[in-house]
C-alpha cells in the first residue's frame, strides 16, 4: 500500500516498521510503547487474571518482533498486532482449565475493572453503540456480574469479538482484520454473543 | 427470543432493531417504531431491556494499563529469547561438528579394521601356498 493511502498513525507505524526491519530495536520499543495498553487490555479482558494477561501481552510482543519479516504492510500494524494478541489470548484459554474466582466484592484484582464510567473516546473512529435505557432501567451490580459471568463462559471467538468490539471500540471491519474473517461473519458473531448474553438475563430481568 | 414470538412480523423487525441498536446503528424513524412497538409488546420491550443492560455492562469497564515497567520487561524478554536463539544456533553448529567428527572417526576405524582382515586374508593365503610350494 503505498504511504500516501495510509493515515498519519499508519505511516508512522510503516516507518517503525522499517526502522525495526533494519535492526533498530528502539523503533520496536516505540511500537511497543505505543500499542501497550491496547494489547494488554485485550489480553486481560479474554483471559481475566493481570498476571496472566501480562505474559499474553508480552509474547504478543515477541511474536510480533519474531513475525515482523512477513508483516504485510497492506494490513494497518494494530490489526495485524491485536491478531496476535486475540489468537495469542485465546491458545491461553484452550490451554487453561478455567474455574477461577475472577471477582472479590465486585473487584477484578488490580485490574480496576469496576462497573464505572464508560470508556473514553479513542483515536479511532469507535462504532460507539447507543441505547435507548428505559428509564425504569439501571444497570445493578448483580445485573454487570451476570453478563460478566455470562462473558466469560462464551466460545472464545464469540468473547474476542465482545472484547474488541464494546470495550476497545473497534469496528465490524475492523474486528474483521483482526480475526481475518470477513465483517459480516464479525458481525455474525457479535450478534449471536449479545444474543447469548441476554439469554442470561432472563430471570435476573 | 422465542421463535414463535418472532413469527409476528412487527416483533421480527423489533427483534432486528433491538440486535442493530447493540451496534448503535438505528435510524430514527426505526428508533421511534421501536419505541412505539415496545409499549405494546411486553416480550419487545423485555429483550429491549436486557439489550440494553448487556451493552451498557460491556461499555462500563474503566481502561486497564500494562504498567510503566512493560516496555521494559518486553525487551529483556526480547533479549533473552535473541540469545537463546543465538546459544541453539552454536549448540547446533558444535553438534553438527561432532557429528563430523565421529562420522570421520567411525569411517577410518572402518577402514583400519578392513586394512586388517584384508592383511590376515593375504597372510593366509600366502601361508598356505608356502605350505604347499615348501618341498617336503
Amino acid at each position: 500500500m503505498p504511504n500516501s493511502r495510509l493515515s498519519r498513525d499508519g505511516r508512522e507505524d510503516a516507518r517503525l516498521v522499517r526502522e525495526c526491519r533494519d535492526g533498530d530495536e528502539r523503533a520496536f520499543e516505540a511500537l511497543v510503547v505505543k500499542y501497550q495498553d491496547q494489547v494488554f487490555g485485550v489480553a486481560y479482558r479474554m483471559v481475566s487474571d493481570r498476571e496472566e494477561a501480562l505474559d499474553v501481552a508480552q509474547e504478543t510482543f515477541i511474536k510480533a518482533f519474531q513475525g515482523l519479516g512477513s508483516y504485510d504492510v497492506r494490513l494497518p500494524f494494530r490489526a495485524w498486532l491485536l491478531r496476535i494478541g486475540t489468537n495469542s489470548s485465546i491458545d491461553h484459554l484452550r490451554r487453561r482449565n478455567r474455574s477461577r474466582e475472577v471477582r472479590s466484592n465486585g473487584q477484578l484484582i488490580s485490574g480496576e475493572w469496576v462497573a464505572g464510567p464508560a470508556n473514553t473516546a479513542l483515536p479511532f473512529d469507535p462504532p460507539g453503540p447507543e441505547t435507548d435505557i428505559p428509564e425504569n432501567i439501571s444497570l445493578s451490580k448483580e445485573t454487570a456480574d451476570v453478563v460478566h459471568d455470562a462473558l466469560d463462559e462464551l466460545p472464545e471467538k464469540y468473547k474476542a469479538v465482545m472484547v474488541l468490539h464494546h470495550m476497545e471500540g473497534l469496528s465490524y471491519s475492523q474486528i474483521g482484520q483482526v480475526m481475518g474473517v470477513p465483517r459480516n461473519t464479525a458481525k455474525t458473531w457479535g450478534h449471536r454473543a449479545r444474543g447469548l448474553l441476554c439469554e442470561a438475563l432472563e430471570g435476573v430481568m | 427470543m422465542q421463535g414463535e414470538h418472532l413469527e409476528n412480523r412487527d416483533c421480527a423487525r423489533a427483534a432486528e432493531a433491538i440486535e442493530d441498536l447493540g451496534d448503535g446503528h438505528v435510524g430514527r424513524v426505526r428508533r421511534r417504531l421501536l419505541r412505539r412497538h415496545v409499549k405494546e409488546c411486553q416480550e419487545c420491550e423485555s429483550y429491549l431491556n436486557r439489550m440494553s443492560a448487556v451493552v451498557e455492562a460491556l461499555a462500563s469497564v474503566q481502561a486497564v494499563s500494562a504498567g510503566d515497567d512493560f516496555a521494559r520487561l518486553v525487551m529483556d524478554r526480547l533479549l533473552i529469547s535473541l540469545a537463546d536463539a543465538v546459544i541453539e544456533q552454536v549448540e547446533e553448529h558444535r553438534s553438527r561438528r561432532n557429528l563430523l567428527w565421529v562420522a570421520a572417526a567411525g569411517l577410518g576405524v572402518a577402514m583400519a579394521v578392513g586394512l586388517a582382515i584384508v592383511r590376515w586374508v593375504l597372510g593366509r593365503e600366502g601361508h598356505e601356498k608356502l605350505v604347499i610350494a615348501r618341498p617336503a
